[in-house]
């Protein structure tokens, strides 16, 4: 298969003009030309309820709809048009508090700032060939947290790395 | 699918998503992206990153506006309104001072959102301190000092972070 990510939509999620630019420049580097833009998450709930997307890059910090609030809209929310949407969240906030929360609100991929070119696309990488399950519960909706590293044990055989649980093998 | 948590207490549904997007792209998991698009999209971050002070410095003149709004506040609503309004800003320098390669430009900016975000009151010590650090990210902005070992960077960067300790107290990370 060529690579070709033309037929990508992706939405960014910035109140930064300056890093939407970066963003927009990088993703048309890649081939990408439906890019969508928007400045918070309120308008950003506005944008996929009239234009279907298929990757949403979103920043943490921003007024008045935070990146976490409008994942947490996205995925649980009745009026969300797509829960299962692909969120890869850029934040200089990737600290104690907001990566639990934002993992917990069912965000796909992290980028740290300072941002790297190339964890940037590793992680755009990540979510195309994401195949983790859904997972919808009483609290948690989103990809599925435990991430598919263990080799089919149970959580008991992890932890106490008794091989003999398999449950696959 | 529906399932139970392994220690039973929690169900849960598990959906196989439609995750067509690698199929989409073209993409299979021992695709790697080509060098040139690496390259390229490098080269875009330098590009704009040689734009970056120019926008700091209109960034600047608004954070301006912003302490001054400050001082003058009447209330404690406008105080808080504008306290807001530079932290943002000093948020949003100390990600991408960091992003575009100005790292001292990011510690300043860091050091002065944590001031705003551990300070209990805004009076006349902490607004003498957002004039210090708005001068200071104006000066390193201004001489586009790029090298996190320029020596009167360093030196700056060391005095800002000293006057926020000295207020509120260490800086830490969120």
């Amino acid at each position: 298969m060529a690579f070709d990510l033309s037929k990508l939509r992706i939405l960014v999620v910035d109140d930064s003009r300056q890093t939407r630019i970066l963003l927009r420049d990088i993703l048309k580097t890649m081939g990408i030309s439906s890019i969508y833009e928007v400045a918070d998450g309120s308008k950003a709930m506005e944008m996929i309820k009239m234009q279907g997307v298929d990757i949403i890059i979103v920043d943490q910090y921003m007024k008045p709809v935070t990146g976490i609030e409008f994942l947490h809209w996205l995925r649980q929310s009745p009026e969300s048009p797509n829960p299962f949407t692909p969120v890869v969240m850029i934040t200089g906030d990737s600290t104690r508090a907001i990566t639990p929360a934002a993992r917990d609100a069912g965000v796909s991929a992290f980028v740290a700032k300072p941002m790297s070119v190339h964890n940037f696309i590793n992680k755009l990488m990540f979510v195309l060939r994401d195949s983790r399950k859904f997972i919808k519960a009483k609290t948690y909706a989103g990809p599925d947290r435990r991430f598919r590293v263990d080799n089919g044990l149970t959580r008991a055989a992890r932890r106490g790395g008794d091989k003999k649980k398999r449950v696959n093998a | 699918m529906y399932r139970t948590s392994e220690d039973g207490k929690h169900t849960y549904e598990e959906i196989e998503p439609l995750n067509n997007l690698a199929a989409k792209a073209g993409i299979t998991k021992a695709t790697k992206v080509p060098k040139e698009i690496l390259e390229r999209a490098k080269a875009i971050v330098e590009n704009i990153s040689e734009e970056f002070p120019q926008y700091v410095q209109e960034e600047i003149e608004r954070m301006r506006v912003m302490a001054k709004a400050l001082s003058s506040a009447g209330t404690s609503e406008e105080a808080s309104e504008a306290v807001e309004d530079i932290k943002f800003a000093a948020h949003d320098f100390k990600g991408q001072g960091g992003s575009f390669g100005y790292p001292l430009l990011s510690r300043i900016s860091a050091s002065l959102y944590h001031l705003l975000k551990q300070a209990s009151d805004f009076g006349a010590p902490i607004q003498t301190a957002v004039k210090v650090h708005i001068d200071s990210i104006a000066l390193v902005n201004s001489l586009k000092m790029k090298d996190p070992e320029h020596p009167e960077g360093k030196r700056l960067v060391a005095e800002v972070e000293a006057l926020t300790r000295r207020l509120v107290g260490p800086l830490t990370e969120e």
